[in-house]
């Protein structure tokens, strides 16, 4: 009896999903941490967009790009070139310590946020790009709906690294912020802020480029769900 | 006897009919050889199918003279002057001398090339013969108009019967029948519009037609494109020429058309558009396909039409993949070119932490250690003093010692660091020519 209910949840689950407009659907990337995924609509991330806030933003973004990667395709990095002048480049190096071979990495430099935007509507329509890590000011919602579909279309997800600025991107049905954590190794405490379809959580996780596997360290807890919030739990 | 001279010959007095033994004693170190003329007319059908480039018809006239059609064609160079330009461009690459005429019929054509612009072409100019020249001076026919009121049987009856013949092909009253020589197989197509155009859809429309044609038209050859050239020619006669290299040999006329669109969304190209010249530049034997098309072939096809959209789009130095450098020296193990459909090479392991930031330019930063060549203790921020924690064992990188020493090469300590708020550093000492430690800041882990 026990059985038949949770099969009888995970059907209502489907059909709910399925009435929500995205359906059975592949995740593009999970977590790997059951607790985790739990707190995600459809067990993980699907193609879309999610955004990414908070000091420790790129470290994180890599970190679920190069989980992402494992199912194959391509990593794709956007920026207008002033601002990664000013911020730092991404560098191979760096991608690979924490797992992602910089034969899949392919850097596109724009001068203005058009072009940017351009190049991200192009790169997540293609069925090769498997994440593209988009740097820049937020889009408005029209145009940052545009990419969510893009991005559905091409069956990739877009990490849009929202860095200093706190105009949120309302596109994404998605929104999370990371902190590095004191430790030796690559670890976060991450805050699902905006979560479309779920319960807004924070965690602290630390992530072994390795085995590109997350490990739990604490959480997950239930969030204040506030775009602006600081603090949580 | 002499029957040709080139301009040196020319200017040490050597002209032709003059008879060989006066020739070598007037210069002793001449260079001669036989006369030829089948390798002469060779020579002459070779040179012509370089101003195929110019035109598509083009009859050799022997023994050493060539007829271009330029009627139609003239706008794509700017006008006359142009296809003059052009012409003379072409001359003298090949190092050769030439004489330019312009007719409107290929008669009138020749008679300025030989007699040139000194002044009115005289009578006997168009008779081959000397003695018919002769009895033209001797009848006091100098004038071609006085040749033009003549009956023409009368002309062919006493001078020469071609004469009526070539009298009416200079006027064009008969015109001649000429056979040029056949061009190369040239995938090339041009458009002019009536008036100027403005619109981008209207050009786009023309390009895609174009495209979808030569495509077409290699198709049946069996050819598939490698370069195109698209060449725009403005209102004002200023022309604007961009060339795209796809880098899979099996493109579709869509995908080559937006490729186009790109590129031309990207600016440079003149505001109202007279013309337009699309040509095959290159082109290779079509491969047949392989076998078994799988996932994996339709993603590294997408993957090749998605780099080649960036492209054009944002030029080529926008879009870039990054390989390994063998090198010791940590900020060296990277270089990056542009993309190019060529997979770059795996990257190894780095020995120690790297950070995914890196800094174009190295920030100096003040870092107190206890002991000079010690781990980094502290760092002097706007927020005061940082405790700084190690995430892993120094790497100390010493200079290349089989180089000749180098101002900039020299011995740092690279250090992955961790302030209390968990911000991740990656900075390194430098041993300075005085002996202090200099800091500075590389990059960021996280941020």
């Amino acid at each position: 009896m026990p059985g038949m209910r949770v099969r009888r949840i995970e059907e209502l689950r489907r059909r709910i999903a399925a009435l929500e407009g995205r359906g059975v659907r592949d995740v593009v990337v999970d977590f790997g941490v059951c607790e985790i995924d739990g707190h995600l609509p459809g067990g993980g991330l699907g193609p879309g967009l999610v955004e990414i806030a908070g000091p420790a933003a790129t470290g994180f973004a890599v970190a679920l790009a190069a989980r992402a990667l494992m199912r194959g395709g391509q990593l794709v990095w956007l920026a207008e070139r002033k601002r990664l002048r000013r911020l730092g480049f991404p560098w191979p190096p760096g991608l690979r310590w924490l797992g992602v071979d910089g034969r899949r990495f392919l850097l596109v430099l724009c001068r203005e946020p058009r072009e940017l935007l351009w190049a991200a509507e192009t790169a997540l329509g293609s069925p090769a790009v498997r994440v593209a890590v988009i740097e820049g000011t937020a889009p408005d919602l029209a145009t940052g709906r545009r990419l969510q579909l893009a991005a559905e279309k091409g069956g990739g997800i877009g990490l849009w690294l929202a860095g200093a600025s706190t105009a949120g991107l309302a596109a994404a049905r998605l929104g999370l912020r990371a902190e590095p954590l004191p430790g030796p190794g690559p670890a976060w405490r991450v805050a699902a802020l905006r979560v479309r379809g779920g319960v807004p959580f924070v965690a602290e996780l630390a992530f072994d480029a390795g085995s590109l596997a997350f490990a739990v360290v604490s959480g997950p807890r239930p969030a204040a769900a506030q775009a602006g919030e600081r603090r949580a739990g | 006897m002499l029957v040709g001279t080139n301009r040196a010959a020319r200017a040490r007095g050597l002209v032709p009919g003059l008879a060989l033994v006066e020739a070598r004693l007037r210069v002793p170190d001449l260079v001669l050889r036989s006369e030829d003329p089948g390798a002469d007319l060779r020579a002459l059908h070779r040179i012509a199918r370089r101003f195929h480039a110019l035109t598509p018809r083009v009859v050799v006239d022997p023994p050493e003279g060539l007829l271009l059609e330029v009627g139609r064609c003239r706008r794509l160079f700017g006008g006359i002057r142009g296809i003059v330009a052009e012409v003379a461009a072409i001359v003298r690459r090949l190092h050769l001398e030439a004489r330019c005429g312009l007719g409107s019929t290929p008669e009138a054509a020749r008679l300025q090339a030989r007699f040139g612009p000194r002044g009115p072409i005289p009578a006997a100019g168009l008779v081959e013969d000397p003695r018919t020249a002769h009895l033209l001076l001797r009848l006091g026919l100098v004038q071609l108009d006085q040749l033009q009121k003549l009956p023409r049987q009368a002309l062919a009856r006493h001078l020469e019967p071609d004469l009526a013949r070539r009298l009416d092909a200079l006027t064009g009253r008969r015109p001649e029948a000429l056979t040029s020589v056949p061009e190369p197989r040239r995938f090339r197509l041009h458009r002019h519009f009536p008036e100027p155009v403005q619109s981008g859809d209207v050009l786009l429309a023309t390009l895609a037609a174009m495209v979808a044609a030569l495509v077409a038209r290699l198709e049946r050859a069996g050819r598939v494109v490698r370069r195109l050239r698209l060449r725009l020619v403005g209102a004002d006669g200023a022309g604007w020429a961009t060339e795209l290299v796809p880098s899979s040999p099996t493109p579709d006329p869509a995908f080559l058309t937006t490729l186009l669109r790109l590129r031309l969304e990207r600016g440079g190209m003149p505001e109202a558009v007279a013309a337009v010249v699309l040509e095959v530049v290159r082109h290779e034997p079509r491969r047949p396909h392989q076998a078994g098309f799988d996932g994996r072939e339709a993603d590294a096809e997408a993957w090749r039409r998605l780099i080649e959209q960036l492209r054009a789009r944002l030029g080529p130095r926008a879009v870039r993949v990054f390989e390994p450098v063998d090198d010791h020296r940590p900020v060296r193990t990277v270089r990056s070119r542009e993309a190019d459909g060529v997979p770059p090479a795996p990257f190894p392991r780095p020995p120690g932490p790297r950070p995914l930031r890196w800094l174009a330019e190295p920030r100096p930063i003040e870092v107190l250690a206890t002991v000079p060549d010690g781990p980094p203790m502290a760092l002097r921020t706007r927020k005061g003093l940082q405790r700084l924690a190690l995430l892993a064992p120094m790497e100390r990188i010493e200079p290349c010692w089989w180089r000749k020493p180098d101002r900039r090469d020299v011995g740092r300590d690279f250090c992955a660091v961790q302030t209390p708020s968990g911000t991740r550093l990656w900075i390194c000492r430098e041993i300075a020519a005085d002996g202090t430690p200099r800091w500075y800041l590389l990059g960021f882990f996280d941020r």
